[in-house]
């Protein structure tokens, strides 16, 4: 019979044809009569019943060859049914390696089935069974790595003819967002334990999660065993409202802590339970003779699943072989059925002694004990078999050949074993042990919290597996109530007379094919060649023989393998074991592992500035900084042109790229005119308390302690070994007060540390990382003096605000921290202004200067500008191994103080000698070559001795200068060494002495040379902007009514009023940034807050109301943070109180992005991107992580309205918007006002 | 995941913490001879035990100590630096 024999060709009759092997309705059957499905499979039209997967519905049309397999292209069909097998994989086009025999069937499918040459029927491949006796296993790794390079060939051959399903790359994108969910008790399997258990943890109160990978639940009742059972059982679970069952979910794997992958067909879902139940049953065995793997020959499970589920009658005329009551149970099932079954062959000689034995003989079936099926035959057909051989054992188990007899059938059933389905409780690092009285692998340790039932324990008949449920539910019940566990019986196993699995369900052939692993065409004289060669371990010989290791993950095969592995070496299986459990337990499409992806990114306070004058942007560490800024002018400059002619173009091509010539441009501003460019970047921290002084002088090489007020300096620090990780600038604000400055990328782990030694030191000091808080740009230039005087109340004057100065002035009204720097080699001014009010200020300073020719500059053009400068950039000119002695910063130690980190260490490096030294170098300035970058090495009589760490071609100096490392003999200025550049040219460069510009910096002292003939007046402030949220921009782009909040737009009303207030009720996002918070810390902040009729929560993270709902919470043992409601004047009323500052309370003025998430579905939003289970916290605030940011976040209520309120650092906010907007959009919400959550 | 019980902010997955290596303490670096010194700067014991080390909660900023039995990769107990008597 051919596929095509059953197309029908004309849709008549649907409702009741559909496929002429379906029965009539049977109680308890999946699929729905009045919904028939029209498919295609391998291009001939079938009818299928909703409720029915690919394969049963193929069955039910009497369609036997359902796919190849994967190295021979063998006949596959219905082998399990239930996923332990891939002998049916097919494809829709788009989706590939679709497992037919669990996928549900729709209406209108194009199917064909993985791996053919020309169609499932006449496979070209098919021959290569005809060659299987040439392929042995190890074949491929003897056979084709030599020569080598014919390898790729060989390799391209083989990827075609051994695999599965093609992809089609041109598939619609589908987003599988992942999610987060927690559960008391996790059950997994959904069988009459897992049910019982479930239900038994449910009746004591606490919040259980049932999960099966059916779609209904009931397990092994709904097929083999009593329905009545299944019917008390799942009313029971209805009743219970703790109980949760999910069915068409997989628990794919199990991790630390009872954390489970959950998948099902939409996304993958991350529960983390507080306790597991492992109910996860048994797979059945198949035995293993010739031909043990053709169509028609199916584990008796698979056929009672055809039968009761599907309705669909498997064979006409099977035979059943089988070594346990199961077996004789499903021949009754069959024979129920009105199918004859022609004969019972028992692998026992004793056959089975419980009454299902004589029943099975009532009811007229001819049993053969002490038998075995020696081989199957294919019929003429080349599709499925017609007949099966059958043959006595010996006293050893052993066929005798000569007495064999052939049968004429149409199917064989096997039912001779069961093998647990373990693998989860494996991963959990649970312990078996092999027991004989069962013939199979159970759980012996369990870990802490995990619990199992039913089959998998080894207890087979129906009450008992109640019963252990029910024993199992209790014990994970109070081992999450931390209750003292009352005496928990072990699982009650009643011993059969035999039991379930037979220990040797094997008959070797000597010249025929015996699969030990459908999914990767193993066979048995695979096992017995790899052993021989030595792979005889349980790990080896999988890896070897890639048993397995296939899509099913060996759930069918590794047990006979095991069985015959331990034959050969000698042993029982205990000893022999079992291959390591990893996730996952099914394939999981790796969509639904991508999910969603969380990059956070962070963008400074004047990020839109920055795209709006044309920023070409670069990513630097979690920042996106501008490199240069496109400027249509640039080829007008004089500077460039002076440059342009010190190196001649040839030809029409540009000397310089666009980018260059902008680069050029803005340094040529910076040392000609003026400057500003946005350095937020720079970590900022704030050391307050009677021992700052102290702390910074243990922290830092250099001297702090008697630094005068309204000064900085220079600060080098070093780890423990005296390498350098980190710079910045400290200044000193107050005697106990200080305002320090890191690099960009070590913020936070130098925040860090400080954090661990002060409580190491036990030193009285309060810490505050402000990185976020502060904005910060630097005005550089000749002109930048005058620049300030213009926007500021500050003294510009040489005396009165000197190169290395601090001073806290207002600058366009706003109060800002001013640092006189030079790193760029100019007169500069670090200012740093609160973050929102930065955009203010950008804007302020550029239209102030643009008479004085201002320009915006980039990072490009600061990195050539502070090596003119010879400033070293710590990572990118020192490394993990760099010292202050090679990096000619041994001016920075003071060694004669008491103690700084690293000093110690330096004590020691200084006696030894130096291995090598930073200099600074030019090449000649004529070289018309490529430029040699960045890590180029340093060559000196063939040896690697260095390497250049910087290099730029300077237009100031119109040459090109570097820093490199070289050796310390080569040094001195004057002298040459070769660097190795493109393409291995060697370079010659000579050591110069540093900096290379304005070497007695003269530059400093520079008078202001005013612009024009006036002195400069007061620039105006009229038309900029006040305080900006860190949405701003997005928030303009939803067109909201403006309102205003403490000198903040705040877009009040987004769309229509009304509207807005259902999208409010069911997911809104709302930004709330404009609200006046602040976080007070020290241990004079809760007398401050008690001071101010501030409620003190006493609780860390316990949250007080104020007046108009605001809140105060505390933060930390002596931390509180307090944020108005609208309108509010309490951080008013405290910013006045702390105008002039009070010993032991540091301020920090936050300038954070806040949101709301109001509505119903804030829980499933929030379920999307962070972790926490906001049960778990009552009304406190909680600190985690949202879409892998930092931020606090709290329960909040707004009249009728309930959601949270989240909190994170600014420079975060346009990726929390862009990323929480996103979720909210596809959930149904939106973005609304603030007047919907009662905003005046 | 794992899950990490910080004394402040409670049980939290692994991914919210920063590893700040053992628990030691620093020899006097004016009387330690320079070979202890180096020894204590480089040398870290891979010893299988009970260790206490130094972890940090990201999102509050905070720092304790956990007691951590390295060979069964098991938390123990978690407390705040300088606490460790103190009940649980």
């Amino acid at each position: 019979m051919t596929s095509e024999d059953e197309a029908s060709p004309h849709p008549t009759g649907l409702a009741t044809s559909a496929g002429r092997r379906r029965l009539p309705p049977r109680p308890g059957e999946w699929i729905d009569r009045s919904q028939p499905l029209h498919f295609r499979f391998e291009g001939c039209a079938y009818y299928g019943f909703a409720g029915d997967t690919i394969s049963s519905a193929l069955a039910a049309n009497g369609v036997r060859l359902l796919g190849r397999s994967f190295k021979y292209h063998r006949p596959r069909g219905i082998y399990s049914l239930a996923n332990h097998d891939v002998n049916v994989l097919v494809s829709d086009g788009s989706h590939t390696n679709l497992r037919a025999d669990v996928t549900p069937l729709w209406d209108g499918a194009e199917l064909t089935a993985v791996n053919t040459f020309g169609g499932l029927q006449n496979d070209l491949a098919r021959h290569t069974d005809k060659a299987g006796n040439f392929l042995p296993v190890g074949f491929y790794y003897k056979t084709f790595h030599k020569p080598r390079k014919l390898f790729p060939f060989w390799e391209r051959q083989m990827r075609a003819m051994a695999g599965l399903g093609a992809i089609d790359p041109k598939a619609s994108l589908r987003r599988t967002a992942k999610r987060y969910q927690w559960c008391d008790v996790v059950v997994v399997g959904g069988g009459p334990s897992g049910l019982s258990a479930a239900v038994a943890a449910a009746e004591q109160g606490l919040d259980v999660l049932l999960v099966d990978e059916q779609p209904h639940p009931g397990g092994s009742l709904l097929y083999q065993h009593e329905t009545d059972v299944l019917t008390m059982l799942l009313k029971r679970a209805g009743e219970l409202a703790n109980l949760n069952v999910m069915t068409g979910t997989v628990a794919a794997g199990y991790y630390a802590d009872h954390w489970l992958a959950l998948v099902d067909d939409e996304r993958l879902t991350k529960l983390r339970a507080k306790s597991v139940v492992f109910a996860t049953g048994v797979f059945e065995q198949p035995a293993l003779f010739r031909n043990n793997d053709l169509p028609g020959v199916m584990l008796a499970s698979a056929a009672q699943r055809l039968l009761r589920l599907y309705a669909v009658k498997p064979f006409d005329r099977p035979i059943m072989l089988t070594a346990n009551a199961d077996g004789y149970r499903a021949a009754l099932d069959m024979q129920q059925a009105g199918i004859g079954v022609r004969m019972l062959v028992d692998l026992r000689t004793q056959g089975e002694l419980t009454d299902v034995g004589q029943r099975l003989e009532k009811a007229g079936i001819p049993v053969r004990r002490g038998q075995a099926v020696y081989e199957a035959s294919l019929g003429s057909d080349a599709i499925g078999i017609d007949a099966v051989t059958i043959c006595p054992l010996d006293g050893d188990g052993q066929p005798i050949a000569k007495a064999s007899q052939r049968v004429e059938c149409d199917g064989l059933l096997m039912s001779v074993g069961w093998a647990p389905a373990d693998s989860l409780f494996c991963q959990a690092r649970g312990k078996l042990t092999y027991s004989r009285e069962l013939e199979q692998f159970l759980p012996d340790i369990l870990p802490a919290g995990v619990f199992t039932a039913g089959r998998l324990n080894g207890v087979y008949e129906t009450a008992a597996r109640l019963a252990d449920g029910r024993r199992a539910g209790i014990a994970a019940a109070e081992y999450v109530s931390g209750r003292e566990a009352s005496e928990v019986p072990l699982p009650q196993r009643i011993h059969p007379l035999s039991p379930p699995s037979h220990p040797y369900p094997v008959v070797d052939h000597p010249s025929g094919k015996v699969f030990v692993d459908l999914d990767e065409d193993v066979q048995l004289k695979d096992i017995e060649h790899a052993v021989a060669e030595g792979f005889d371990g349980v790990e080896l010989l999988k890896r070897y023989s890639t048993f397995g290791m296939g899509p099913s993950q060996g759930k069918i095969a590794n047990t006979n393998t095991i069985r015959a592995l331990a034959r050969l070496r000698g042993e029982n299986m205990g000893e022999t074991g079992s291959p390591t459990a990893r996730p996952f337990f099914h394939p999981v499409p790796f969509g639904h592992l991508a999910g969603r992806g969380f990059h956070p990114h962070r963008e400074t306070a004047l990020h839109a500035g920055h795209v709006a004058a044309g920023a070409r942007f670069l990513p630097a560490g979690d920042w996106l900084r501008p490199a240069y800024y496109e400027d249509e002018k640039r080829g007008e400059e004089p500077f460039l042109r002076s440059t342009l002619r010190a190196v001649p173009a040839k030809g029409s091509r540009p000397l310089f790229s666009d980018r260059e010539r902008a680069i050029f441009a803005e340094v040529e501003a910076v040392r000609q005119r003026a400057g500003l460019i946005d350095v937020s970047t720079l970590g900022k921290l704030e050391i307050a308390g009677p021992d700052a002084a102290e702390f910074i002088e243990r922290l830092y090489t250099g001297r702090f302690a008697k630094m005068k007020l309204g000064t900085t300096r220079y600060g080098l620090m070093c780890d423990e070994s005296g390498v350098i990780i980190d710079d910045g600038v400290i200044g000193r604000l107050a005697d106990d007060r200080f305002y320090v400055t890191t690099t960009t990328s070590a913020s936070g782990s130098v925040y860090r540390e400080m954090q661990r030694w002060a409580l190491v030191w036990k030193l009285q000091v309060i810490l505050a990382n402000v990185t976020g808080s502060f904005a910060a740009m630097n005005l550089a230039g000749p002109q930048a003096r005058s620049i300030l005087a213009q926007v500021s109340d500050v003294d510009t004057s040489e005396s009165g605000f000197p190169y290395l100065g601090l001073r806290e002035a207002k600058v366009l009204g706003v109060a800002c921290r001013i640092l006189r720097t030079g790193f760029v080699g100019e007169v500069g001014y670090e200012i740093h202004a609160p973050a929102h009010w930065a955009a203010r200020l950008w804007d302020g300073i550029l239209q102030a200067g643009a008479p004085a020719g201002i320009r915006p500059f980039g990072v490009e053009a600061q990195r050539v500008l502070r090596l003119e400068k010879g400033h070293v950039i710590v990572s990118q000119d020192t490394d993990g191994l760099t010292t202050p002695y090679e990096a000619g910063m041994e001016w920075a130690l003071k060694h004669d103080k008491p103690f700084f980190i690293g000093g110690r260490s330096l004590q020691i490096v200084a006696r030894k000698p130096l291995k090598r030294r930073l200099v600074g170098f030019t090449l000649p300035r004529e070289y018309r070559g490529t430029l040699p970058s960045e890590c180029h090495l340093v060559i000196d009589h063939g040896e690697i001795v260095g390497r250049v760490t910087s290099i730029v071609r300077s237009p100031t100096l119109q040459q090109a200068i570097g820093m490199a490392y070289v050796r310390p003999s080569q040094s001195t200025p004057g002298m040459r060494f070769e660097i190795r550049g493109e393409g291995g040219r060697m370079v010659e460069a000579t050591v110069v002495e540093m900096p290379f510009y304005d070497r007695t910096n003269a530059r400093q002292k520079q008078q202001a040379s005013v612009v024009g003939p006036e002195a400069p007046k007061k620039a105006s402030a009229a038309g900029l902007p006040l305080r900006t949220s860190p949405v701003h921009e997005p928030l303009q782009q939803l067109r909201p009514t403006w309102s205003s909040e403490a000198e903040m737009p705040v877009a009040a009303h987004i769309g229509d009023p009304s509207a807005q207030q259902i999208v409010a009720a069911r997911l809104g996002l709302a930004d709330v940034s404009a609200l006046a918070r602040v976080t007070v810390k020290g241990p004079a902040a809760a007398e401050l807050v008690a001071r101010h009729e501030i409620a003190v929560p006493e609780r860390i993270y316990e949250c007080r109301a104020l007046g108009g709902n605001g809140i105060v919470v505390r933060t930390g043992r002596v931390e509180f943070f307090i944020e108005d409601g609208w309108r509010g004047q309490t951080v008013e009323r405290l910013r006045q109180a702390l105008a002039k500052p009070i010993p032991g309370v540091l301020p920090v003025w936050r300038q954070d992005i806040s949101f709301l998430v109001t509505g119903s579905e804030s829980e499933s939003l929030l379920s999307q991107v962070c972790s926490f289970n906001f049960r778990d916290s009552g009304d406190d605030l909680v600190m985690t992580q949202i879409a892998g940011v930092s931020c606090s976040i709290l329960k909040r209520r707004w009249g009728e309205l309930t959601g949270y309120q989240i909190w994170s650092d600014g420079t975060f906010g346009p990726y929390l918007w862009a990323t929480l907007m996103g979720i909210v959009r596809e959930l149904g919400g939106d973005a609304v006002g603030t007047s919907a959550v009662s905003a005046p | 995941m794992k899950l990490l019980t910080c004394p402040i902010n409670g049980p939290r997955p692994l991914s919210e913490f920063v590893f700040g290596g053992e628990v030691r303490t620093m020899p006097d670096p004016v009387t330690s001879s320079d070979d202890d010194w180096a020894d204590y700067v480089f040398n870290r014991s891979g010893e299988p035990g009970v260790r206490r080390e130094w972890w940090y909660h990201l999102a509050s900023g905070t720092w304790f100590v956990a007691e951590r039995d390295n060979l069964r990769d098991e938390f123990l107990r978690t407390y705040l630096y300088g606490s460790e008597g103190a009940a649980p």
